[in-house]
């Protein structure tokens, strides 16, 4: 605190010598001269320091006391700012400077997208481009509202977004739209078709009327469950109901997967080589030869960009940016990869696969695998006999009555 | 043989008050080897980086070691810093 003020206030550092070097300084403890760090050099001379108004009433005490009283060193911000009184250059300078970091700081140079699932960033910040939010673009002038509905009405999956601006550097945050669940119709008029072809072997109805009997072989698409009621009175009509029902059949999978059976390897030669580009907002400047990306046909490069960006987190922003690419040279090697691992893997693909197919219901009674390596590639060949719920809701469609025949 | 007392330090005595609100002698306070405080001092008569001489109303404290230096003084009040080696009083 003591520096800070000492710069702040215009202060001096004076040398007195003389046969009373102790009697100035008590005179001046005397006159309530705040003077600071007293070094004696020898028992005749000393350097301290004192405050520029003080000056002159110690350079009045030094005579009295016989000593000379020399000034070594003006310090201070006042003395500062006197001596760059006369430099032009130098204040306009840091002006232009501060200027510039204002100019810079009312634009902006960074913009991070929250990521999304449904919509890819690359779109998102197209939309934003487009509504007027992009790399130099004036922050100030940013409308929330706007940007929101310029956005939304582009990308419809998003419900809301919002951009704030911390110095430079734009966060666009944003929320998906909630997809509206399907509305589940329980008085509607639903029949049971067949979603696989199989053999029945059991036949649950709680409502409709059973198109099929256990044993039967059916296809895709075939009725199972019918949603007409026929009336058990004479001349009344047919009524007309949700089908509920569980049909059970056994079905048939063959499914296949492949994989192939050597792998391509990076060998890394211990070769690096940095080259460096400047950014300056969206223009970027190359300190390489860019014809230098042709390769030979065997070397291929691993590039790892680094980006430095002139700024003070949280605070600014600045266009300036340095990139360093590191290169790191690699081969490509052809492994083997061993067979039984890789079967191994797609049979439990293909398991997976299978119960995806079945449902929870669904239950498999007997099931092989065969397979063959072909052209590199292992196939593998999954054949399952499983009993599942195969009964898919379709909406009643009645047909079409026959032109009345005019007699 | 006791010493004969002062006027001033029998009257601190009779009011069971402060010596050096009665007699304005100095009061040193060292603390560490490094941190010394006169209080009621008459001035310095020698100030160097090895000696530092303090003046009081009828003694002359004498503070000896290396590095000495002022850190603050007024009327009062001096403080000085240093590695402080000896004081004795003359």
């Amino acid at each position: 605190m003591a520096v800070l003020t000492e710069w702040l206030c215009a202060s001096a550092r004076v040398r007195v010598q003389g046969a009373n070097v102790a009697g100035l300084l008590n005179a001046c403890a005397r006159q309530n001269l705040n003077f600071r760090r007293p070094e004696p050099e020898d028992e005749f001379a000393c350097t301290f320091t004192l405050r520029r108004s003080d000056l002159e009433k110690a350079q009045m005490l030094a005579v009295r006391s016989g000593c000379t009283f020399e000034v070594l060193e003006m310090r201070g911000a006042p003395v500062a700012l006197r001596r760059l009184r006369k430099r032009f250059a130098l204040p306009a300078l840091a002006l232009l400077c501060a200027f510039a970091l204002l100019w810079s700081f009312l634009h902006i140079w960074e913009i991070d997208v929250q990521s999304a699932q449904r919509v890819e960033e690359a779109e998102i910040r197209a939309a934003l481009d487009r509504a007027g939010v992009r790399i130099g673009s004036f922050w100030p002038a940013f409308s929330n509202a706007q940007i929101q509905s310029a956005v939304l009405q582009e990308l419809p999956q998003l419900s809301w977004l919002a951009v704030n601006v911390n110095g430079s550097h734009a966060t666009v945050s944003l929320r998906e739209r909630v997809e509206v669940p399907e509305v589940y119709d329980e008085k509607a008029d639903v029949c049971l078709t067949a979603s696989k072809a199989g053999v029945i072997t059991e036949l649950r109805v709680l409502q409709g009327n059973a198109a099929v009997k256990v044993g039967q072989t059916v296809l895709p698409g075939e009725m199972l469950v019918s949603c007409e009621m026929p009336s058990s009175f004479e001349k009344a009509p047919t009524r007309l109901v949700h089908a509920k029902a569980q049909v059970f059949a056994r079905t048939w999978y063959n499914l296949s997967a492949c994989a192939p059976l050597e792998r391509e390897n990076k060998d890394y030669t211990g070769r690096e080589r940095r080259r460096f580009a400047f950014e300056i907002g969206n223009q970027r400047i190359n300190l390489y030869n860019v014809a230098d990306n042709s390769r030979n046909l065997r070397t291929e490069y691993d590039t790892l960009s680094k980006e430095y960006r002139l700024a003070v987190r949280e605070v600014f922003t600045t266009p300036l940016a340095l990139v360093v690419e590191t290169r790191r040279e690699f081969t490509r090697n052809t492994v083997a990869v061993d067979a039984n691992a890789v079967y191994r893997t797609l049979e439990a693909q293909l398991l997976q696969r299978l119960q995806q197919e079945i449902g929870a219901d669904g239950t498999v009674t007997a099931q092989s695998f065969s397979a063959e390596e072909r052209d590199g590639y292992l196939y593998v060949t999954l054949h399952a006999e499983c009993v599942e719920d195969i009964a898919r809701e379709e909406l009643y469609a009645p047909e079409p009555m026959p032109p009345a025949q005019e007699e | 043989m006791a010493r004969k007392l002062s006027p001033a330090e029998r009257a601190s005595e009779i009011f069971e008050l402060p010596l050096e609100s009665f007699a304005g002698v100095p009061k040193l306070t060292v603390t560490g080897r490094s941190y010394a405080v006169v209080e009621h001092h008459k001035g310095l008569s020698l100030y160097t980086k090895e000696r530092i001489e303090v003046e009081g109303s009828r003694v002359r404290l004498c503070i000896s070691g290396t590095d000495l230096s002022l850190a603050a003084m007024d009327r009062e009040v001096l403080i000085l810093r240093g590695e402080i080696l000896s004081a004795e009083f003359e």
